[in-house]
């Protein structure tokens, strides 16, 4: 099994709000590999909006996203690369 | 008496307390239900009603305020099917838990992880978790719904402890003229929904249920968070006056150099038609006929479409009503009307496609709007999904024997990109056109505007669809027929420069808009306007024309 894991600074003004966390948990719910999210000791199922929500993620908060399954590595560059886009649409 | 809250939604209003009582949480001794799995299936079933009315909520938010605002709703749907709560719930069936228990208790769980947090959006949220168990609960007869105020109640201001998000869609817009609540914060959805509906709203006003008596004055102050209950006849007079901070103007506008522009409004019943005649619409430019449907239990017939259309005739006053006839298809699905499931329900059966085949339905409503035709001179009839002139001379056919058929202004949208290449010819077969950018801005840049994937593709001022809009705008000045614009673009203060000046001469907007809408167009020379859009006509990239609609009002005034 594959696993893959890459840690991203959250650089949405206000964190992971309605709009980015329900398109966060649906890229997500996209991969076939189960989907885990830590933010320093607090862990939570990628795959679930409450899972996400419940990890406090603010400005700032660096988010470790770890994939496991058959796509790791390919959730985890996508996940990642989505989180960059919500921040940078952001700024329009 | 006067207390103090949070302004969270600006405006005044001073009325009688609608008390909505507070739906507590019940007591359970037995669920009728057996055992382990049938409280499964019972769950199962719960859960499919459930992903039907939230996205029924989400079709109605989106179209009535907008994705950004539906995106509450679109996170009420990922937590019906949430693994983390419904692993939860499920947990609990099995160690033997009643129904109604396991439901609530889990949630009670998920909101106390979110309660718990320190960001006060995220602390917020628990109400949404809240909120879709309790229409789980409700959907098995646990629980009931808080009971609103009827449509056509006088004016009141509503009073409650708190306000879920899905009650604060299903409020009647006209009846609540405010709204005061305990508890909640300026990111609470009820909150946000209130400010796009344009209902003013004070929040966090400590002990305000102590204090209230059903059907007693309540005056609330919706930018300062003043609530005043049983306020004295002299400040009375202070809440009844809303100092907005743009002025209504009831007659139609026009621009610094004297050009009359048509500010219209979308709605979906009588109700928002009122409201929009009295913020100074002039007219109705999209009245969304398909929510006629979504509210009755199944297909409205013909007499039940007569009384819905003559009173949003009776509503506008006069002025002018765009009905827009059924839109659904798979990607805007009806109960009542099942339908074959298609891999790609955008391209699929809807609209006039759906209506041309299933014209029994189709007939029923333009029967309906002829006999409303018989009565009002305003009646404006027009069709979704035109891709070209085949369409417009069926359906020109199917009114061939429709009574009062021939007193409809006929119109056609212009969605389907085919459509708007071939808007000169379309013009010579009806009488006016109505661009709809959401759908075709969709449509022109082969992007799905819901797709979270794509949203930096899918943008309502892209080059290639501002050249497109200009191929219509042209046809019509040819013709010397209407070009209208409704969608979300058009509500945008800062692109109506840039819509003016291309030649749009009526927009079409939400309710509480057109206020703004027209006090941008007042303070717009259509000349300089004109050079704004010459210049976006020669954007090279979506870039380009942002930069365009940052030019201030100074700038285009003279």
């Amino acid at each position: 099994m594959n696993v893959a894991s890459s840690s991203i600074e959250v650089r949405n003004r206000l964190g992971l709000h309605a709009r980015p966390s329900e398109q966060f948990v649906k890229a997500a719910q996209g991969y076939e590999s189960d989907i885990s999210l830590r933010v320093g000791d607090r862990i939570g199922n990628g795959k679930s909006i409450i899972g996400l929500l419940g990890l406090g993620v603010v400005h700032g908060t660096i988010l470790e996203i770890t994939a496991s399954g058959p796509d790791a590595c390919e959730a985890v560059d996508g996940l990642a690369a989505l989180l960059a886009r919500l921040a940078a649409e952001e700024v329009d | 008496m006067s207390f103090a809250g949070v302004g969270v939604s600006p405006g005044r209003a001073c009325a009688p307390a609608f008390v909505l009582d507070p739906g507590g949480t019940g007591v359970w001794a037995e669920d009728h239900l057996e055992g382990p799995p049938e409280r499964h299936r019972a769950l199962d079933g719960a859960l499919e009603v459930c992903r039907g009315e939230i996205d029924e909520l989400i079709a109605m938010t989106t179209s009535r305020l907008g994705a950004d605002a539906a995106a509450i709703f679109k996170a009420h749907r990922l937590i019906v099917d949430d693994p983390e709560w419904l692993e939860a719930v499920r947990g609990r069936i099995d160690a033997g838990a009643l129904f109604p228990v396991a439901v609530s208790e889990a949630a009670e769980q998920m909101a106390g992880l979110l309660r718990s947090l320190s960001d006060e959006y995220l602390r917020e949220r628990a109400d949404d978790v809240l909120d879709v168990a309790h229409r789980v609960l409700v959907n098995l007869g646990f629980a009931q719904n808080r009971l609103m105020p009827d449509p056509g109640h006088p004016s009141v201001v509503l009073v409650a402890r708190d306000l879920a998000p899905s009650d604060a869609m299903e409020l009647p817009a006209d009846v609540v003229a405010g709204i005061a609540t305990e508890m909640g914060t300026r990111t609470s959805h009820a909150a946000i929904l209130a400010r796009q509906l344009g209902i003013p709203a004070v929040c966090g006003v400590a002990r305000l249920l102590e204090a209230v008596t059903p059907g007693g004055l309540v005056a609330i102050d919706g930018e300062t968070g003043e609530c005043d209950v049983d306020p004295n006849p002299a400040t009375v007079n202070h809440y009844r006056i809303d100092v907005r901070a743009v002025e209504i103007r009831m007659d139609p506008v026009a621009t610094l150099d004297g050009i009359e522009i048509k500010v219209m409004a979308n709605a979906a019943n009588y109700t928002e038609v009122g409201r929009a005649a009295s913020l100074g619409a002039d007219g109705v430019g999209l009245f969304r006929t398909e929510f006629l449907f979504h509210t009755g239990c199944g297909l409205e017939d013909e007499e039940g479409q007569v009384r819905a259309y003559l009173a949003a005739l009776e509503a506008s006053g006069g002025r002018p009503v765009t009905f827009r006839t059924m839109d659904v298809g798979g990607d805007k699905p009806l109960s009542g009307l099942p339908m074959d499931p298609e891999t790609n329900p955008f391209l699929g059966v809807r609209g006039i496609r759906l209506s041309l085949r299933r014209s029994e339905i189709f007939r029923t409503q333009l029967r309906a709007l002829g006999r409303v035709a018989l009565e009002f001179d305003s009646v404006r009839v027009m069709f979704p999904m035109i891709s070209g002139l085949e369409e417009v001379r069926q359906v020109r056919q199917v009114l061939e024997d429709v009574p009062g058929a021939d007193r409809f202004e006929l119109g056609a949208m212009i969605e389907v990109p085919s459509a708007a290449l071939l808007a000169d010819e379309i013009l010579d077969e009806v009488d006016f056109v109505s661009v709809g950018t959401n759908d075709l801005a969709q449509y022109v840049l082969a992007a799905d505007r819901t797709n979270p994937m794509l949203g930096e593709l899918y943008h309502e001022l892209h080059p290639g669809l501002l050249r497109i809009l200009a191929t219509v705008v042209a046809a019509g000045r040819r013709h010397d027929k209407p070009v209208g614009l409704c969608g979300e673009i058009a509500g945008d203060v800062r692109a109506v420069p840039l819509l003016v000046g291309m030649g749009f001469r009526s927009l079409s907007v939400a309710p509480p808009l057109v206020p703004h809408v027209k006090a941008r167009i007042v303070a717009l020379s259509a000349r300089r306007a004109g050079e704004l859009a010459t210049v976006a006509a020669r954007a090279r990239t979506v870039v380009e024309v942002e930069a365009l609609l940052s030019v201030g009002e100074e700038g285009l005034a003279q």
